[in-house]
This record gives structure tokens, C-alpha cells and sequence, in this order.
């Protein structure tokens, strides 16, 4: 129960979310996401669990050198660094009344649970605003607070169906495919952080809280808009046409030299044809009349394609994409978590940073996609163990008495 | 904290935002207009490229008929402006002037060349932030390479574990990427924004599109230092670290669902509710219907029993409707969502009873109550789409009235072709 961390975990000044107080109770990506990413700006956010309900990420493979635990999937401590961890076991009333005194101090509280679990610990909405009228509550949930369907349980993994993002990933000729991972928890995750973003900044200019009911089947189809449009206007039902391009050619992954490693190449324009077909020691197929315009590479891009192979398969996929750039041709890597690990951009960028971790002394974890040149994100700390900072916010945070602390712990307050 | 007695009508209503972005930034801005910001459209003279970007409205490429630029470029002002030509620079120093954010999306230098850097917009304006939205970032040895979508998918990490294993990997067929990376932006713009109110300091923010791809490649992208393996494509299928091959994806009556058989605390109950529902047709063995599912996990089940009791699910599947599937759901908690298509989704009853479908006024395209609603529902600030996607230059004469340019002004702009 003893906290190894003698101050914050984030005691870097100049963040721009310093002194914003969080208060998250998640389980999955789609919330805990949210939170990390207002914890890397300075943020200090709380994280509350309970050994009744493990975290489904904490239990998500792949864990730190094969061997399973709690604290060592990839997955939970990439979502969760930058905050503290306290067990509250929320059906104790003690415990309840403890996440109240929580609720109180904060600015934001997080949840994600099935739309009506917080009410149930009377923790919801309408009963929070009660004790804290100014609050700003992100609820985000599969499919949002309200409607018939409100209720239904399901991952992420399975709403990118919902979503239509299965019927358009996959080849024309074959069932349909997904997107890798729970593509619609990332758009969540995105969204999350606008709606905080947003209603903290109002709240600071009016005073006012609010709930915001964000529902990740709802945000998840912002990028398919075109296409939504596409078929009001035109009845067009978008559809996988595995990684043909409407408007280029070449377009596609082309296999490279090596185990299962591929390069992907774009060619948009004419000019950018000619290019190509120098950059791939082949000028006069620029001249072949079965290439000469798009449309026409289009039509007969399956014999451009077996061309194309012919020669990238005599290159590594690096060595196919800085030619190609050097020519101003969009191409690059299709990157496996290898390559990601390797890739020079990405640690020029510091993507990936380590930080030090109770359990795994130290672990490499994932930065926003943005850096902010004044007030950088600061990765100060790995992610908590269950309940690690219980003991440091109830009496660091919350100013509870020793003896206090340990009735309740006696209760069974902290489980 | 200066009270502010300007508009709150919204969550971003007294903001002005200058949109500077090809199709690679266009959904930042877009988002900062639904959530109430007055967003000004720069185009170069002539409109924006992407007004030619499939899909259009009818089957002929009119220049103002791209849906993908309306879609993106919703809640927008649009002015035209060559900030090549140096009277074009100075009138987008005056526009700095007055604005809270401006976003980019130029290749990394560009705007330094001619003069309009962070550095030097900042001199002019040190409150205003700055966003640009870029493949690879400002910095780093691939800043300058050219993407389109499917390099950005690619070079995320997105591809490699996506596809079948007897095809190459593939990406999501329509492009979403830059707007996966526009809503990022708009979250990091607004980090910067927070802060700003606060200490009056603007800020550069630098967004990779790549680094927003990787995200959602998430454990993909993380296991390598974590177990030096990486996840690889298996159709609608998935290998577990421990080498079981399970299924995601099943082909129903009409189409198909997506469903994975799980036991434990996580998936027993779901999995409870299907298999009795199958029993209740009749098609399940007497060892499957005494099964433990409490217990059933993917460390102890054989591969050939997963399989045997995926052909029993499928079977099932193939005797129903998606409809059927997740409408019984509704009272059997099965963990089942349908593959839907399009008109599915616009079909939806859940998204129906929420109102998520917005009236927008004025569209050219005679779009109204076409449009895909809100991001999502702030009790005290709903989202509303205020306009459609504006023409070129459709606002030209409001807002360089607004900043003090006379008609005379205007002509000379006009026929100098800077606007």
C-alpha cells in the first residue's frame, strides 16, 4: 500500500494543464485514453479502481516479456502513466463518500462504464451535479446515454462494425475485414480530449459544468462524412475495394524484398507517373499506351501492379521509399511494430519515451501525436499499480489522519 | 482571468479561427466551427485543390460540388487570399492580428519562407496559436516526404497487422487518415488554447499525422519493446500471443456480424445468452451446453474445440439476420454488433432516436438534414451544424469590410489577383 513516488507524478512546471484536477473511474481504453493524454499536459489526474473489477486492459496481452500480470500489458501502461492510482471498493458507503470528497476538489471526471453504473453507486450525473454543480463530466460510452440501444454491451472491437468500418475494410471478393485494434475507442479518445478541452475552457469563462455524452459511434463516423454524403446525395454505399484509389495509380502495397514486408506507393498525378517510371528504371513504360492516363493505369492496374512487384521486390521497402521521395513520389513503409520501434522519424520525435515503473523499473510509452512548443508534455511517470497511491491521496491529498486511513482500510474501504 | 462578456452561447463562440489548411487539416477546423468557432477558410485564388477531391455531387467534377471538401470544410467562412504575393502576406498579418488560432498544413518551412513563420506571427500576435498538421511533424529525417492517405496508414502501423495473409496488408479502403489526425489536432489546439486564456501565451502546435495513425494502431505499435513480436494480419481472424487463431468476423443470413466467443468475467454472460438461444434452436451438443463458460479462456481451449464450437456459433449465425442477431441481443446481452454498411447506419434506429442527424441550412447542395450531427452532446452547449460549406471566396467582402478594406481596396486586390 506504501506509495513509492514522494511527490506528484507530475511535478514538472510550465504544463499547460497544470493545477486541473481529474478524477477518472474507466476501464477499457476509450476513457483511460482521454485522461492520459490531459495527465501528460500537466493534469493531475486520479485514477479510481477496484480489485472487484479488474481493468480489462490489465489484463490485455502483450505483456512485458510474455509473462502475465497486472502491471505489464502494453496496453494498460501505455493509457495510464502520469496518474495515481487509488482502490475504492464503490460499494462500501465509506468508499462512495470518499469518491465524493474526490469529485468535490476536482475540475473533470472521467467515466466510461455502461450508461447507468455510476448512478447505481451514486456517483451519476444528476446526482453529482448535486455537490458539484460546476463539474465537467465526460461519459463516453459505446453508443451514449440515451436511446434504445443505450444499453447494449460490446468492445470496441466489435463497434467498428457498428461503425461501418468492417464493410469498407477488406477485398471486393472476400468477406468483409477491420481495421486493426478498437479503431473506434482512438476516434473516442480524439473526441474526448475536444469535448474536455472545450467545456473546461467554457467552464473557466462562465462558471458553468455540463455533462457531455459522447457516444464513439457517433464520433467514430465524423471521418466517413464524404462518404455519408456520397450516398444521401449520389445513393452510393461505399465498399471495400481492398487498397484501390479512386483518383491514383499506382496505388497499393507492393512487396518488397524480405519477410512479409511491403512498401506503399502512390502516384496522383502524370508527372508523377513519369517520375516513376524512372525512379523504377522502366522510362518507356511512361510511353505504354495501356498506362498513359489514370484512368487508363486504373483499368489495368493489375498488370501494372505485377510490373511494379517485379522491381520492388529486388528492394528492401526503405530503400523503395526514399527513392520514391526523392523524387517527390508518396510512398513509405508499411510499418510492423518492428519498424515502428526502428523508425528513425518517430525517435527523432520521441513517440516513444521511457519512464520509470514500480514493477518493470522502466518501460518505453507512447507521447501525443503533438507537441506543444511552450508547454511541452512532460511523461513523468509509469502507470500505478492497483490502488499504488491509495495511502498518498487519502492523507497527502484529502488530509485524512493515519489512524483514519487505517480503519478504513480495516473495512475493507480500500479493496 | 479577464470576465469575458463576449458570446457564450457555445463552446467556442467568441473564437476566431484561420484556416490555412489543404485536405490534410480541413477536419480541425471544421470540428473548431461546430463547436462554435468563427473559422475562416483561406483559399488560394480560384479555390481550394481539394474542391476537385472525389466523392462529387453527380457524377461530373463541378469545382464546387466535391463532397469531400464540403463535408470538411462545413462551418466555414471562406475568403480567397495569395499568400504568395506580398500583399497577400500583409493582409494575412492583419487577419493574425485579431485571430485566436490559426491552423496550417503546408509542407514544414514553407510558411517560414515567406515570412509568416511561428517566430514572426508570434511577434505579431504573441497570444495566438498556432497548429500545423503535417505527415511527419515539423522536425525529424522524413519531415518533407509526401504522403496521401495510404502512406500515412502505412507508415502508422495501421497496414501491416490489416488484411488477409495471402494479400498484401491493407488500409481502410475509404481514406480517413487526415481526418483521424484533424479531430488529434483539434484536442492538441485546444490544450494550447486553455492555456492561452490563462496566461495570455500563445503557442506552437506541432501535429504528426503519423504519430496520430500510431495511436490507433496502439498495441500493434507498443509490443515490439515489450516482447520483441510483432502482430501480423490474419484476416477476419486473430492470432493470440499464444498462437489460437480466433474469430471476429461471421457471415449471417443477410450480411455479417462481428462477435468473439469469450468466457471469464468479461464474456461469460454474453456468451451464456447466445448459447442458449442457440440451444433453444436446438443446435447445441449436450458437452457444449454443460460447458463452464466462467471458466473457458484462450490459454486452456485446443484449437480444434475453439473451432468446433466457432462452426456451431456460425451455423447459427448463417440461420438469422443481422437485424435478427442484435435486435434479440437487445434482451439476451450478447456482445454482437452487425457489419454495417452505409445505409445501414443511416437507417439506425439508436442514432435516430438521439437526433444525430442535423439540419444544415443554407447548403448549395440542398443538403439539409443530411448531415452527420454532433461530435457529442454537451448538456449545456449542444453542437449544431451553422452553416454549409461555403463557395470561394463566398465571404470576401464581409470580413475584409471587417478589417477595414474599402471596395476601392477590394478591386485592386481583385484585379492584382490576390484574392
Amino acid at each position: 500500500m506504501k506509495s513509492n513516488l514522494a511527490e506528484s507524478p507530475n511535478a514538472a512546471t510550465n504544463q499547460a494543464l497544470e493545477g486541473v484536477k481529474i478524477v477518472e473511474f474507466t476501464i477499457g481504453a476509450a476513457g483511460a485514453a482521454t485522461g492520459k493524454f490531459l495527465a501528460d499536459h500537466g493534469a493531475e489526474v486520479i485514477r479510481v479502481e477496484s480489485s472487484a473489477r479488474v481493468d480489462s486492459c490489465r489484463v490485455f496481452p502483450p505483456y512485458k516479456d510474455g509473462i502475465p500480470g497486472p502491471d505489464r500489458g502494453a496496453y494498460y501502461l501505455n493509457i495510464n502513466n502520469n496518474k495515481y492510482g487509488i482502490a475504492l471498493n464503490l460499494k462500501h458507503p465509506k468508499a462512495r463518500e470518499l469518491a465524493v470528497k474526490l469529485i468535490t476538489r476536482a475540475d473533470i471526471v472521467i467515466e466510461n462504464f455502461r450508461p447507468g453504473v455510476m448512478g447505481k453507486w451514486g456517483l451519476g450525473w444528476e446526482q453529482i451535479r448535486q455537490f458539484k454543480p460546476d463539474l465537467v463530466m465526460l461519459s463516453s460510452s459505446n453508443l451514449g446515454q440515451t436511446g434504445p440501444m443505450a444499453q447494449q454491451p460490446g468492445f470496441g472491437v466489435q463497434l467498428v462494425a457498428l461503425a461501418g468500418y468492417a464493410h469498407i475494410t477488406g477485398w471486393a471478393d472476400r468477406p468483409p475485414l477491420k481495421p486493426y485494434g478498437a479503431y473506434t475507442d482512438w476516434l473516442g479518445v480524439a473526441t474526448g480530449v475536444i469535448a474536455l478541452m472545450a467545456a473546461l475552457e467554457y467552464r473557466q469563462r462562465t462558471g458553468k459544468g455540463q455533462l457531455i455524452d459522447l457516444s464513439q459511434y457517433e464520433c467514430s463516423l465524423y471521418p466517413l462524412f464524404p462518404s455519408i454524403l456520397d450516398y444521401f446525395v449520389n445513393g452510393q454505399v461505399a465498399s471495400r475495394a481492398g487498397n484501390h484509389s479512386f483518383s491514383a495509380a499506382p496505388h497499393g502495397a507492393y512487396r518488397c524484398q524480405g519477410e512479409d514486408r511491403w512498401c506503399a506507393i502512390a502516384v496522383c498525378d502524370d508527372d508523377k507517373w513519369k517520375k516513376f517510371c524512372e525512379v523504377i528504371n522502366m522510362p518507356a513504360l511512361a510511353r505504354d499506351e495501356r498506362f498513359v492516363s489514370p484512368l487508363l493505369r486504373r483499368s489495368n492496374s493489375e498488370e501494372l501492379d505485377r510490373l511494379i512487384e517485379a522491381w520492388t521486390i529486388w528492394h528492401s521497402p526503405e530503400d523503395v521509399m526514399n527513392l520514391m521521395q526523392r523524387s517527390g513520389i508518396a510512398a513509405g513503409v508499411v510499418q510492423s511494430g518492428e519498424d515502428l520501434y526502428e523508425d528513425p522519424q518517430l525517435k527523432e520525435r520521441e513517440h516513444l519515451r521511457p519512464v520509470p515503473h514500480s514493477e518493470l523499473g522502466s518501460y518505453l510509452c507512447a507521447a501525443p501525436p503533438y507537441g506543444l512548443s511552450r508547454t511541452p508534455c512532460h511523461l513523468q511517470h509509469g502507470a500505478p499499480s492497483l490502488g499504488e497511491h491509495t495511502e498518498f491521496v487519502c492523507t497527502q491529498i484529502l488530509g485524512m489522519s493515519t489512524d483514519e486511513f487505517v480503519g478504513l482500510l480495516g473495512e475493507g474501504v480500500f479493496e | 482571468m479577464v470576465t469575458d462578456c463576449r458570446d457564450n452561447s457555445e463552446l467556442l463562440a467568441p473564437f476566431r479561427v484561420l484556416d490555412l489548411t489543404d485536405e490534410k487539416g480541413f477536419a480541425c477546423g471544421a470540428v473548431l466551427g461546430l463547436l462554435g468557432a468563427d473559422v475562416v477558410k483561406i483559399e488560394r485564388p480560384g479555390g481550394d485543390g481539394a474542391r476537385k477531391q472525389p466523392p462529387f455531387f453527380g457524377d461530373e467534377g463541378h469545382s464546387e460540388e466535391s463532397l469531400y471538401w464540403s463535408s470538411f470544410n462545413t462551418n466555414k467562412r471562406s475568403i480567397t487570399l495569395d499568400v504568395k504575393k506580398k500583399s497577400g502576406q500583409d493582409i494575412l498579418r492583419r487577419l493574425c492580428q485579431k485571430a485566436d488560432i490559426l491552423v496550417e498544413s503546408m509542407r514544414p518551412g514553407l510558411l517560414e519562407e515567406i515570412g509568416l513563420g511561428w517566430p514572426a506571427l508570434s511577434r505579431i500576435n504573441p497570444r495566438l496559436v498556432v497548429t500545423s498538421i503535417t505527415p511527419f511533424g515539423q522536425t525529424g529525417p522524413y519531415a518533407q516526404y509526401e504522403v496521401t492517405d495510404i502512406v500515412c496508414q502505412a507508415m502508422g502501423g495501421q497496414m501491416y497487422p490489416c488484411g488477409d495473409p495471402d494479400r498484401p496488408p491493407l488500409r481502410i479502403t475509404t481514406p480517413v487518415a487526415y481526418a483521424v489526425a484533424g479531430l488529434y489536432a483539434v484536442g492538441g489546439t485546444l490544450i494550447a488554447h486553455y492555456h492561452r486564456q490563462l496566461t495570455g501565451e500563445g503557442q506552437h502546435v506541432d501535429v504528426s499525422i503519423q504519430e496520430c495513425i500510431c495511436w490507433t494502431t496502439s498495441e500493434a505499435a507498443w509490443s515490439w519493446p515489450f516482447v520483441g513480436a510483432v502482430t501480423s494480419r490474419f484476416g477476419a481472424r486473430r492470432k493470440r500471443p499464444t498462437g489460437l487463431i480466433t474469430r471476429e468476423v461471421y457471415p449471417c443470413k443477410d450480411g455479417h456480424v462481428a462477435f468473439y466467443l469469450m468466457g471469464g468475467p468479461q464474456g461469460e454472460k454474453s456468451v451464456r445468452a447466445l448459447m442458449d438461444w442457440i440451444d433453444e434452436e436446438g443446435m447445441v451438443s449436450e458437452s457444449l451446453r454443460r460447458k463452464d463458460w466462467a471458466k473457458f479462456d484462450y490459454e486452456s481451449v485446443s484449437q480444434d474445440e475453439l473451432d468446433a464450437i466457432e462452426g456451431v456459433v456460425e451455423k447459427f449465425f448463417q440461420k438469422h439476420t443481422k437485424e435478427e442477431l442484435y435486435q434479440k441481443r437487445t434482451r439476451k446481452s450478447i456482445q454482437l454488433y452487425p457489419v454495417n454498411t452505409l445505409r445501414d447506419i443511416v437507417e439506425d434506429k439508436q442514432l435516430k432516436a438521439r437526433g444525430f442527424w442535423d439540419d444544415v441550412q443554407g447548403s448549395t447542395l440542398n443538403l439539409s438534414k443530411l448531415h452527420p450531427g454532433a461530435l457529442f452532446q454537451a448538456s449545456e452547449t449542444p453542437l449544431k451544424h451553422k452553416r454549409a460549406a461555403p463557395g470561394i471566396g463566398e465571404h470576401n467582402r464581409e470580413i475584409y469590410t471587417e478589417l477595414g478594406l474599402t471596395d476601392e481596396d477590394l478591386s485592386v486586390l481583385l484585379r492584382e489577383n490576390v484574392i
